[in-house]
């Protein structure tokens, strides 16, 4: 989307008379990236989906507040991540009252998940995610997935480019780790 | 490689449509989207209410006390002058009488005689005249000899 278009479409989201319409085309150009970019980091799809509503409301009710330092898609980007950052504190609350580790229990639900499918997968990678800690798994698949720099991801979560690049690392030598010994 | 497919790559799924619905599905779910700002609307609808319910209540207090005896407007606007002059023009003929010899002067009256009256006041101010003069000779007589009435 051009610098213009998103102009446009700010305007017309700040306007009742054509919020809606414009709202229609906010989700429909973004909602397959967002999804995605949330999808990674919860690894499943009924989460995905409840983050991803809960981002899109966010975004509709503060729009508002949207002051146009940054881009509209790096806004709304970062109200994905935070929804997504969010819900994993809250799971790992409810989890940790009931299970030690929120990393295995997470690794049983995305095995029941009936949209995510071990067998089609070429690799275990899914399953491997599933097993890393939150920060983690949020850098490697920014990276991996996305294709998102270094900088971006830092921006992002509120960490240094240091931090970043050190979990990034740290979670590449896990998952090569466990793909090579397939201990998971 | 599309974003979809490096995921799918790794067994990760979406449903059936789930794109093509989830517009609605948001729009359903949270009829706020499909109205926007109407909470706002509402509010301001809210306060346009109130205001106006206030200067009916308003207009209500200020016409009841002046409209209690008198249906219509024009008149009782002149008995709604002060307070000490409606209480005069409340009571009787004699209180009126004392009202207006507190209150007005000659120049009140004079929109309001009739030709008639005019000459009956002179008439009777000639008579008081001739009284005046009378009672003068009285004193002087009473002074000059001594006369007790």
């Amino acid at each position: 989307m051009s610098q213009i278009e998103e102009a446009i479409l700010l305007r017309e989201l700040c306007d009742a008379k054509t919020r809606e319409r414009a709202f229609k085309t906010l989700i429909n150009i973004y909602q397959e990236r967002l999804y995605w970019h949330i999808r990674g980091m919860v690894l499943i799809h009924e989460d995905a989906d409840d983050v991803l509503q809960n981002t899109f409301i966010k975004i509709f009710r503060h729009i508002d507040s949207f002051k146009g330092q940054s881009k509209l898609y790096t806004w709304m980007y970062r109200i994905a991540t935070n929804e997504a950052i969010s819900h994993l504190k809250k799971s790992k609350k409810t989890i940790s009252k009931s299970l030690d580790d929120d990393q295995s229990n997470l690794s049983q639900r995305l095995q029941a998940d009936p949209y995510f499918d071990a067998s089609r997968a070429e690799d275990n990678l899914g399953e491997i995610l599933s097993k890393l800690p939150n920060q983690q798994r949020l850098i490697f698949s920014m990276k991996y997935f996305q294709d998102m720099k270094l900088k971006e991801i830092a921006d992002l979560l509120n960490l240094t480019v240091g931090g970043v690049k050190s979990s990034y690392h740290l979670a590449q030598k896990k998952i090569k780790t466990m793909l090579q010994n397939q201990t998971f | 490689m599309s974003l979809n497919q490096k995921y799918q790559k790794h067994g990760f799924d979406v449903p059936e449509d789930y794109f093509n619905t989830l517009e609605n599905r948001l729009l359903e779910n949270t009829p706020e989207l499909g109205t926007p700002h109407s909470k706002r609307t509402f509010i301001r609808m809210n306060k346009i209410l109130w205001v106006a319910a206030a200067a009916a209540i308003a207009l209500v207090f200020w016409w009841i006390p002046i409209d209690a005896n008198n249906p219509e407007p024009n008149q009782r606007q002149l008995t709604q002058d002060t307070p000490v002059e409606s209480e005069f023009l409340d009571q009787d003929e004699d209180s009126w009488t004392q009202y207006a010899e507190l209150h007005l002067s000659a120049e009140d009256f004079i929109p309001i005689l009739t030709p008639d009256d005019i000459d009956l006041l002179l008439a009777d101010s000639q008579e008081w005249d001739e009284l005046s003069k009378q009672s003068t000779n009285n004193e002087y007589l009473f002074e000059e000899f001594n006369l007790i009435p």
